[in-house]
């Protein structure tokens, strides 16, 4: 595919001409096994860091059926192990939901990057869909969006090959407690940016991105030097549209 | 240590009140698109959002790793411009990752 094609999900609604299918197509049961599929390979990553934070849970004094109720109901890797850094006895509740908020923002903006992909599903399956969203198979869904093809299940089934190592690496971490090894030992922790920069070169668009994204990086080192949290993946993301939006307006 | 599988009340509740408030996260921004209508000008800055998002993410990421990390992620972005396969990069950068750490 040369790089001329690579277009963003937005444009590629109003390109009629790209000779791609233009309408997503139903969830399937193809559309999602599509996804599981692609999503597997990163979903070792994932459990890469499930075992980890398995063990902290049990540390913390969460309980094995716990720490799989919060897995597999919550699904948000980093707001997970923030909550753990703030559990403590008595239970600081507001703090630990508050700091989840927090910590989840970014995916208000990801999510709303779906959207043009989305809402030719039924309502019922684009808020179904939703709740599997996770940095991993967010980028595989922004990336196959860019390719043209949707498949309406995608989200859903990369979603899920996600959740299942999420919630069973959770298990056996918080069984087996300290006898789990670092998976940086493994460079399972290289995982996930390695994906996203291969997503990041998928979604190029030639040299009219390099202000947006070039803005993006720079922000978002500065914040995440000036500040502690996660603030700077919003402060990044927020910083490279403003750009764009300040650029197309002169 | 015996594998504790009971549940409490208390930490069961702050369990859910935690999935409720990041499916809102989740599901806020497709529900907010579907209420306010976003100005056309202000479509240019959504449409780079997916990728200002990611190099938001990786960025600090990388610039605060080391050396393996660094040569880690050249090594991603070359093989995903040459081969297009997320599989391919995946496998070169966390094989130079782990290969530079054993050595490092």
């Amino acid at each position: 595919m040369g790089t001329h094609e690579r277009g963003r999900p937005t444009q590629r609604e109003d390109e009629s001409d790209t000779g791609g299918p233009r309408s997503v197509q139903s969830v399937s049961f193809t559309g999602a096994w599509i996804g599981f599929r692609e999503a597997a390979p990163l979903a070792l990553g994932v459990a890469g860091y499930g075992l980890i934070f398995g063990m902290l849970a049990r540390d913390v004094g969460i309980s094995t059926a716990e720490a799989a109720l919060m897995s597999g109901t919550v699904m948000a890797g980093t707001a997970q192990f923030v909550a753990v850094g703030l559990w403590a006895t008595p239970l600081p509740a507001a703090t630990v939901i508050a700091a989840t908020v927090v910590v989840n923002l970014r995916y208000v903006l990801m999510g709303a990057t779906l959207r043009p992909w989305l809402r030719q599903l039924r309502t019922r399956e684009q808020y179904a869909s939703l709740f599997f969203t996770a940095d991993e198979n967010w980028a595989l869904t922004v990336r196959r969006l860019s390719q043209g093809s949707a498949h309406g299940a995608y989200l859903l089934g990369s979603g899920l090959a996600i959740w299942v190592a999420w919630v069973a690496a959770t298990v056996v971490g918080a069984i087996a407690g300290g006898q789990v090894g670092d998976p940086s030992h493994y460079g399972l922790d290289f995982v996930l940016p390695a994906v996203l920069l291969a997503v990041a070169v998928d979604l190029w668009d030639g040299r009219s991105d390099t202000l947006p994204w070039g803005t993006a990086g720079a922000v978002a080192i500065s914040t995440s030097v000036a500040f502690s949290g996660q603030w700077y993946i919003l402060a990044g993301g927020l910083a490279g549209a403003i750009v764009e939006v300040a650029r197309r307006a002169d | 240590m015996p594998t504790n599988w009971g549940l409490d009340g208390t930490t069961v509740a702050v369990v859910l009140g935690m999935s409720l408030g990041t499916y809102a996260m989740k599901a806020g921004g497709v529900w907010l698109l579907e209420r306010v209508k976003v100005p056309e000008r202000m479509e240019s800055g959504l449409s780079v959002i997916p990728g200002a998002i990611l190099v938001a993410i990786v960025a600090p990421k990388i610039v605060q790793g080391g050396p393996p990390e660094w040569i880690g992620a050249a090594v991603v972005l070359s093989l995903a411009w040459r081969t297009g396969s997320l599989l391919v990069s995946l496998a070169g950068g966390v094989g130079t990752v782990v290969l530079l750490g054993s050595i490092v």
